[in-house]
C-alpha cells in the first residue's frame, strides 16, 4: 500500500495575537485512525482547522504528499461540528454528497456518469443506501455524520479531519460510526478525530495525540494513552 | 366597457406587465441565495442606501437613468463596505454600522433630492411608478435580469457550496469572499431594476419573499430558485392587474399579493406548514418510528 504522510512542522497559530497551538511537530501516516485529545482550549479544533486551510498559519508548515501547505487542498476534508450545520437546507443526502464532487468540476464540466458512480459508492461505504432521497434534516445524528463522511468520500478525499463527532449520539449511532471510520482507515485514509471522551477513546483510535495548547504526546495509543500522560495534558494550566 | 383585460390595451400597461415579470422573476430567482445566506438585513441596508445614489445621480446628470444607476450602485457600494470597514476597526459590530450608515445614507439621500436639476418627485423613488416606465427603463431591467440570472447560473456549483456552509466551501478551495460580495453586487442591480417597480421601502419584499414562500415548500435548492422566480413574476403582475383594476398603488399591491402567497405556503406547506407541524407533533412517536424503523440500510434503532 502507497503511504502518504502528513507531516506538520513548527505550526503556531495565534488568534488575536494569543496563541492557540505552539510550535507543533507532527508526522501522521495514512491507515491510521488519530484521535486528538485534550482539555477545552487545547487547540484541538485549531489543529482541524489548520490541517484544513481554514486558518492562518503565524509559523510553520503542513505537508501533504508533498504539498507544501497544503492550503484547500481537496485530498484533505474537514467535517464541522454538528452544531455548525443547518440543517433545514433545502438538499438531500445525495444531494449533500454531490456537493462533494463540485470542487473537482469547476464550474463548467457536466456531473458525469463517473460522479454518479463516485455518489453512489459514498452512499455505501457509510451505509446509507435507502436515505438518499432524504433531506438532510430527517437523519438521525449518526446518519448526519456518516452523510458528511460520505460527502468526503466523494471528494476523493484522503485525509478525514473530524471535530467531535461523537458528541450526542446514542450509544448505537456511536458504533456505527466507529465501524465506517474504521473501514475509512482500513481503506488508507488518514482519519483524524477529535475527541473529548475519555473512556470510549482507546478502543477508538490506534494513535492519539495528546495536545494542551502544545503537543503532550503522539503514538499509538497503548503506549501514549496512559494514566500520566492523560494527567499531564490535563492538569498544566492552558489559556483558555 | 370595463373587462379584466383592458390593461392589457394600454402600451403603459403592457410595458409594466414585461417589467414586472423580468423583475419579478429575477429578484425571485435572487431570492433564494439571500435567504439562505441570511442576507435580508444587509440587502434592506442596500435598499435604502440606493436613495442618495439617486438623489447625487439625478443632481449631476438629471433624471437619465445612466446617471441614476451609477450614483444607485457607488452609494449601495460605499455604504456595505464602509459599515464593513467601520465592523473591523472599531468596537462596533456590523450590523450596528450597517443599520446606521444606511440610516444616515437614507436621510442623506431625501436632503439632497431638493437640489436636483430638475424636479423630482420623491414619492416615486420610495414607492416606485411601473406606469411611468420608459424603454430605455425597461432595456435596463432587461441587461440587469440577464446579467443576474446567467452569473447566478453559471456559478451555481460554487453558490451551493459557499450558501450551505461557507467554512466547509473554503476547505474546498471555493473563494467564499469573492461570491458573496458578487451576489451583494447582484443584489444591488436587481434591486435597482425592482425600483422602478415598486421604490426603495418596499423592494425589499420582492427580493425576500419569493424565496421564504418556496423555502416553505421544497427540500431541492433549484426548486428554491426557479420556484422563486415564478412566485416573484407572477406575484408581481397579479399585483399589477390587481393594482389597476382596483385602483391602488402597483408597489404594496405587488408587496401584498406577494405576501399572500407567503401566507398560504406558511400555513398549509405540507412539509414545513404551521398546520402540517401541529399534525406532526401530535404523531411525533409514530412518525419518527415510521422514519427510523422501517429505513432501508440503517443499522439504526429508534430512539
Amino acid at each position: 500500500m502507497h503511504t502518504h504522510r502528513l507531516l506538520i512542522r513548527d505550526l503556531t497559530v495565534s488568534y488575536h495575537r494569543i496563541p492557540a497551538l505552539h510550535h507543533l511537530n507532527l508526522e501522521l501516516e495514512c491507515g491510521h485512525c488519530v484521535g486528538l485529545i485534550g482539555p477545552n482550549g487545547a487547540g484541538k479544533t485549531t489543529l482541524l482547522k489548520a490541517l484544513a486551510g481554514l486558518v492562518k498559519f503565524e509559523t510553520g508548515s503542513v505537508v501533504f504528499e508533498g504539498h507544501e501547505n497544503c492550503r484547500h487542498d481537496r485530498g484533505i476534508a474537514y467535517l464541522p461540528q454538528r452544531e455548525a450545520v443547518d440543517w433545514d437546507f433545502p438538499t438531500t443526502v445525495r444531494g449533500l454528497i454531490e456537493m462533494g464532487r463540485y470542487a473537482s468540476l469547476g464550474t463548467w464540466r457536466t456531473f458525469s456518469a463517473e460522479d454518479t458512480r463516485i455518489v453512489d459508492q459514498a452512499l455505501a461505504v457509510t451505509n446509507l443506501q435507502g436515505l438518499g432521497e432524504r433531506q438532510i434534516n430527517a437523519l438521525s445524528g449518526g446518519q448526519q455524520q456518516r452523510a458528511f463522511l460520505a460527502r468526503a468520500w466523494a471528494q476523493q478525499a484522503h485525509v478525514y479531519l473530524l471535530d467531535e463527532p461523537f458528541n450526542g449520539l446514542d450509544k448505537n449511532a456511536q458504533d456505527d460510526l466507529a465501524v465506517t471510520l474504521r473501514q475509512l482507515t482500513q481503506d488508507g485514509k488518514l482519519v483524524v478525530v477529535s475527541h473529548h471522551n475519555l473512556q470510549t477513546a482507546a478502543s477508538l483510535f490506534d494513535q492519539v495525540i495528546l495536545l494542551n495548547g502544545e503537543l503532550v504526546a503522539f503514538g499509538p495509543t497503548a503506549q501514549v494513552f496512559t494514566k500520566e500522560r492523560i494527567e499531564e495534558t490535563f492538569s498544566t494550566s492552558v489559556m483558555t | 366597457m370595463f373587462s379584466i383585460f383592458e390593461p392589457f390595451f394600454y402600451e403603459f400597461m403592457q410595458r409594466a406587465l414585461i417589467a414586472c415579470v423580468l423583475i419579478g422573476f429575477t429578484n425571485g430567482f435572487l431570492s433564494a441565495f439571500i435567504v439562505l445566506r441570511r442576507l435580508a438585513l444587509l440587502a434592506d441596508a442596500l435598499s435604502h442606501s440606493l436613495l442618495p445614489g439617486l438623489a447625487i445621480g439625478a443632481i449631476l446628470f438629471g433624471l437619465a437613468p445612466a446617471g441614476l444607476f451609477i450614483g444607485a450602485v457607488v452609494a449601495a457600494g460605499l455604504v456595505g463596505f464602509g459599515g464593513q470597514l467601520i465592523a473591523r476597526s472599531s468596537r462596533l459590530k456590523d450590523e450596528t454600522a450597517i443599520a446606521s450608515l444606511y440610516t444616515i445614507a437614507f436621510a442623506l439621500g431625501i436632503l439632497l433630492i431638493k437640489y436636483a436639476r430638475v424636479p423630482v418627485d420623491l414619492n416615486h423613488f420610495l414607492f416606485g411608478n411601473i406606469l411611468g416606465l420608459s424603454n430605455m427603463d425597461l432595456w435596463l431591467s432587461y441587461a440587469i435580469s440577464f446579467v443576474t440570472i446567467v452569473t447566478l447560473l453559471a456559478f451555481q456549483r460554487e453558490y451551493l457550496l459557499v450558501l450551505f456552509d461557507p467554512t466547509l466551501a473554503a476547505s474546498q478551495g471555493i473563494r467564499v469572499a469573492a461570491l458573496t460580495y458578487l451576489l451583494m453586487g447582484l443584489t444591488v442591480l436587481a434591486m435597482i431594476s425592482s425600483l422602478q417597480a415598486i421604490g426603495v421601502v418596499l423592494s425589499l419584499g420582492l427580493l425576500i419573499i419569493p424565496g421564504a414562500t418556496v423555502y416553505l415548500l421544497t427540500d431541492s435548492f433549484a426548486i428554491m430558485a426557479w420556484g422563486g422566480g415564478v412566485v416573484g413574476a407572477f406575484g408581481a403582475v397579479i399585483g399589477l392587474l390587481l393594482s389597476y383594476w382596483i385602483d391602488v398603488p402597483s408597489g404594496p399591491s405587488i408587496v401584498f399579493v406577494l405576501g399572500m402567497a407567503l401566507f398560504l405556503a406558511l400555513l398549509f406547506g405540507r412539509r414545513y406548514g404551521v398546520l402540517a407541524r401541529m399534525r406532526h407533533h401530535t404523531h411525533r412517536h409514530e412518525e419518527s418510528l415510521k422514519r427510523w424503523g422501517s429505513a432501508e440500510g440503517s443499522k439504526e434503532k429508534p430512539f
